[in-house]
């Protein structure tokens, strides 16, 4: 693959200021079990290229999935031509970036390729039967899916980064339903690296634990009335709070405009670094290189270092995520934020493990302190804006805080609040640290990339809750 | 690739049903933002999708190189042999079929950069600051392939995408899908810009909302997105899944007596079809009639479980909550009857409410019951006997779907091809008058 990846590359490299090749492979092995029934299962060999042109400030790119030497001279020869037009209406540059040379891979201590696909539908079937019979639930769905992406980047300027990823995906959708209602809930367990993961996660267990919390909520769950009251939030929370209202309005495309039509634009504009957005205590930080977490990268797919990002230092907006395109543009350099969904995507800014970093107190200590409140361990519902201000929260786990001490379930308790409102009302970060995987959509043709999202229990102080 | 020699194969190494979808693919895209050229895409590519049964166990594969054909599908067959039965599978379409015939007159063109001037300039001429969006144009030959059929048609279509941003950086926007050539002067570049441009000229002085009950005007756009919602539950396969609002429902009054929904393949469109993913001729399937849930979307396997035919919906599923390679109901377009007056009409009726542009971030809390929230964008504009007075910011729609559908007082008379990205998806919706619509803002 990488063979015809460089022919590309000296073929396309001639007739153009920058040229880019990213050819990928992907094995990928799905089995999704509906109530006990396996309607899917399904192994997969995917190949495809991209090829990226950028002449006179135009950029073109082609996609192609055949092996055929003449169509991919055909591919290049297209995005080369696209990109002479698009230099009429264009003026897109690329910041200048070191190249580098690389091989990365992630370990896996339970090779992917080892595992039978006998036992994998046996570890769903067990986990159903066990959920079937545990609580009234009306649906389960359990998607298991594994993956190995092959991906070689090669540029004209002298990039040559290989790459090897193993990722291992559990999701579940379940509801619970019974006379006085029903519930549902979703959760995505995501890694990169091998199924050594699986055991440590413990899936049955937590099946079974949110069928009984989705139970207990619609045969216990109280609401309150209306008003300010104390806050606490578990990782889930957090972690949903980081990627929407930090992660988001801090891709720089955002802020110039180019999602504009699709996803939104951002609150943030170019000249609000170094603004107050939360409090002093708040440090966001997107992050890829955070070991065996979903959306992990050594290189991104303009061949650019990872590192971590603080988006949000000491509660001021502090740095936006950058592709080589935005950098270029906001007169800075790219730190590594380029990412495809796959090969026939264009590479553009995007998040990878977004969360805040945790405090110096334990989670208990964030009790004492609430007479009267309410803990929201993880949501159901949300949404924001598409300049990533109005958000929404709607508790799945949730409990009443009275003098400090856990009480009975809370059904559906609602937080309906401004970016700034929420990061402002954060007044303590416990020590603790969890993350849950998912998939951030953006862009046209949609691109869903593998992200972690999480953090430690947070608390926040007067803050409107409804129901 | 050749879709029935796959079939063939597959027969011959052991699979006794099979489905095989092949797509040619070369579509083109034009994205820019701030009146500029952002990228141009162009995708030519090819994808053969393949269902089998083998002694009632499923599986699915893509192949990719004639060379290998026999070496794939021997060893997909030889992975399904493995795995259990899987008794929600009855079979595919098997009788003998001609695909519904498609009456459009392609748009032909592979440069877009023209369509992307018209857009800019018909949004910057109602005095807007600039404008994103995109123009794509896809061509599929799509041929399927099964033991008893091989039909083969080109579905090709037009999306237009105008974001436009007043001096005040307030949006407004349109989206549409054409097939048909004829359509570009209603319905093109040109509509699309204008109407992205006049409503962000509109959304100005924009203020903090009020909370409350109103009685709503969405828009196309916006109540396209309500729409795709409704399509997606009235797939037989969210039904049985328990994602869907609709269950238990049939023959029951889910709407008011003004919405009838159809599901429908024929009309030029982003999701005309002739045929389905199982070879069967597609129909107009009437799902909602007069506020009365009619049928569900089904494929063979779904409609033999509910007793019923196939409304020609099977669809060889590639979506990120569904399973992947399965042969599984879903809608093409979806088309909703207008109703007499106009959209301008409907606005004079609104003593005090609001005009909604677009929403997005449409989630559910409980999909079961329908109950979710969605963002309004685009223009919130509160109306004051029949007129707009202001526009308003940070507002939310927090509803029961089947109670919103229930309240639609009228629909307009016109009827627009609406489409955005996820949010709303192949619809041909009027205007809609909703009352007592929950409206909740940001504290």
């Amino acid at each position: 693959m990488k063979d015809i990846a460089e022919r590309a590359l000296r073929y396309g490299e001639k007739n153009s200021d920058y040229f880019e090749v990213r050819a990928e492979r992907t094995k990928l092995t799905l089995n999704f079990m509906r109530n006990g029934v396996l309607s899917s299962s399904t192994e997969r060999d995917d190949f495809g290229m991209a090829v990226r042109a950028l002449v006179k400030g135009g950029m073109g790119a082609a996609y192609m999935n055949s092996g055929d030497w003449d169509d991919i001279k055909k591919s290049v020869d297209t995005a080369i031509t696209m990109a002479k037009r698009a230099s009429k209406i264009s003026d897109v540059r690329l910041s200048d970036e070191k190249a580098y040379r690389d091989f990365w891979t992630v370990e896996q201590k339970r090779k992917i390729e080892s595992v039978d696909n006998s036992e994998k539908t046996e570890w769903l079937k067990e986990i159903d039967r066990a959920a079937a019979e545990s609580a009234p639930v009306a649906a389960r769905i359990q998607i298991l899916r594994d993956s190995l992406k092959e991906k070689h980047i090669l540029t004209s300027e002298g990039t040559e980064i290989s790459s090897l990823l193993p990722t291992i995906e559990y999701r579940y959708f379940i509801v619970v339903a019974n006379e006085k209602g029903s519930e549902q809930a979703y959760s995505q367990l995501a890694w990169t690296g091998g199924y050594e993961r699986w055991d440590e996660w413990d899936p049955k267990e937590r099946v079974l634990d949110m069928a009984k919390v989705l139970e207990n909520s619609i045969n216990s769950g109280k609401t309150l009335k209306d008003g300010k009251m104390g806050l606490i939030v578990g990782p889930e929370v957090t972690g949903i709070a980081s990627h929407e209202s930090c992660g988001h309005p801090s891709e720089a495309d955002r802020i110039l405009g180019r999602e504009g039509y699709l996803a939104g634009e951002s609150f943030i504009k170019p000249e609000m670094v170094g603004q107050r957005i939360g409090s002093e205590i708040v440090n966001v930080v997107d992050d890829p290189t955070v070991p065996n977490s979903f959306g992990y990268y050594k290189y991104d797919d303009e061949g650019v270092p990872a590192r971590r990002r603080y988006l949000y230092k000491n509660g001021l907006i502090n740095e936006f995520l950058q592709n080589r395109e935005t950098a270029a543009k906001l007169g800075t350099k790219s730190n590594g934020a380029a990412r495809a969904s796959g090969w026939d995507r264009e590479p553009i800014v995007r998040m990878s493990t977004t969360f805040v970093e945790p405090g110096d107190c334990e989670v208990e200590e964030l009790f004492e302190d609430v007479k009267y409140g309410v803990y929201m361990k993880s949501f159901t519902e949300w949404n924001i804006d598409d300049v990533r201000f109005n958000q929404k929260y709607t508790g799945r786990e949730a409990y009443l805080i009275e003098n400090g001490e856990i009480k009975g379930p809370i059904r559906r308790p609602i937080i309906e609040l401004t970016t700034k409102t929420f990061w402002s009302s954060v007044d303590a970060i416990a020590k603790d640290l969890d993350f849950v995987g998912a998939t951030c959509g953006k862009s046209d043709p949609e691109q869903g990339v593998d992200v972690w999202t999480g953090g430690p229990h947070m608390r926040l102080r007067d803050v409107y809750m409804r129901w | 690739m050749d879709a029935e020699k796959i079939v063939k194969i597959a027969l011959k190494k052991g699979a006794d049903e099979v489905a095989v979808k092949l797509t040619d693919a070369d579509d083109i895209q034009l994205r820019f933002s701030n009146n500029r050229g952002d990228i141009s895409n162009r995708w030519v590519v090819s994808h053969a999708y393949v269902f089998l049964s083998v002694d009632g166990r499923t599986t699915s594969m893509e192949v990719k190189k004639e060379e290998d054909l026999e070496k794939n599908i021997e060893k997909g067959i030889n992975f399904a042999k493995k795995l259990p039965k899987n008794p929600d599978f009855l079979g595919i379409y098997d009788k003998k079929s001609t695909a519904s015939k498609l009456s459009f007159r392609p748009i032909d063109t592979d440069e877009l950069s023209e369509f992307g001037r018209i857009t800019i300039e018909s949004a910057l001429s109602n005095g807007v600051k600039r404008v994103s969006g995109e123009i794509y144009r896809a061509k599929h030959r799509v041929t399927v392939a099964t033991n008893y059929n091989v039909l083969s048609e080109e579905r090709s279509y037009l999306l237009t995408t105008a974001r436009a941003f007043n001096d005040e950086g307030n949006p407004g926007q349109a989206s549409t899908h054409i097939a048909d050539r004829e359509e570009l002067e209603r319905y093109g570049p040109e509509f699309v810009g204008n109407k992205a441009g006049m409503l962000a000229s509109k959304n100005i002085n924009v203020k903090e909302g009020q909370e409350g009950e109103f009685t709503v005007l969405l828009d196309p756009l916006c109540f396209g997105s309500t729409i795709t919602e409704v399509a997606s539950a009235l797939s037989a396969f969210s039904v049985d899944s328990g994602r869907s609002f609709f269950v238990n429902k049939l023959g029951e009054e889910v709407a008011s007596e003004v919405l009838t929904v159809y599901d429908d393949p024929h009309r030029p469109g982003g999701g005309m079809a002739g045929f389905d993913d199982e070879a069967a001729p597609t129909k107009r399937a009437l799902t909602i009639e007069k506020g009365v849930l009619k049928n569900y979307l089904h494929s063979t396997s779904t409609a033999k479980k509910y007793d019923t035919k196939t409304t020609a919906n099977a669809r060889i599923s590639g979506g990120y909550f569904m399973p992947l390679g399965s042969i599984i109901p879903g809608g093409w377009q979806t088309y909703v009857e207008p109703g007499k007056r106009s959209m301008a009409d409907l606005m004079a009726d609104i003593d005090k409410g609001l005009y909604i542009a677009n929403t997005w971030y449409t989630r559910f809390q409980d999909k079961l019951k329908g109950d979710f929230s969605t963002i309004p964008r685009d223009g919130i504009f509160y109306i004051e006997n029949g007129e707009i007075k202001e526009a308003w910011r940070s507002m939310r729609i927090s509803e029961n779907i089947l109670n919103m559908l229930k309240n639609i007082r009228e629909m307009s008379s016109e009827n627009v091809p609406a489409d955005w990205w996820g949010e709303t998806q192949r619809t041909f919706v009027p205007y809609a008058l909703i009352d007592s619509v929950r409206i909740t803002k940001a504290r």
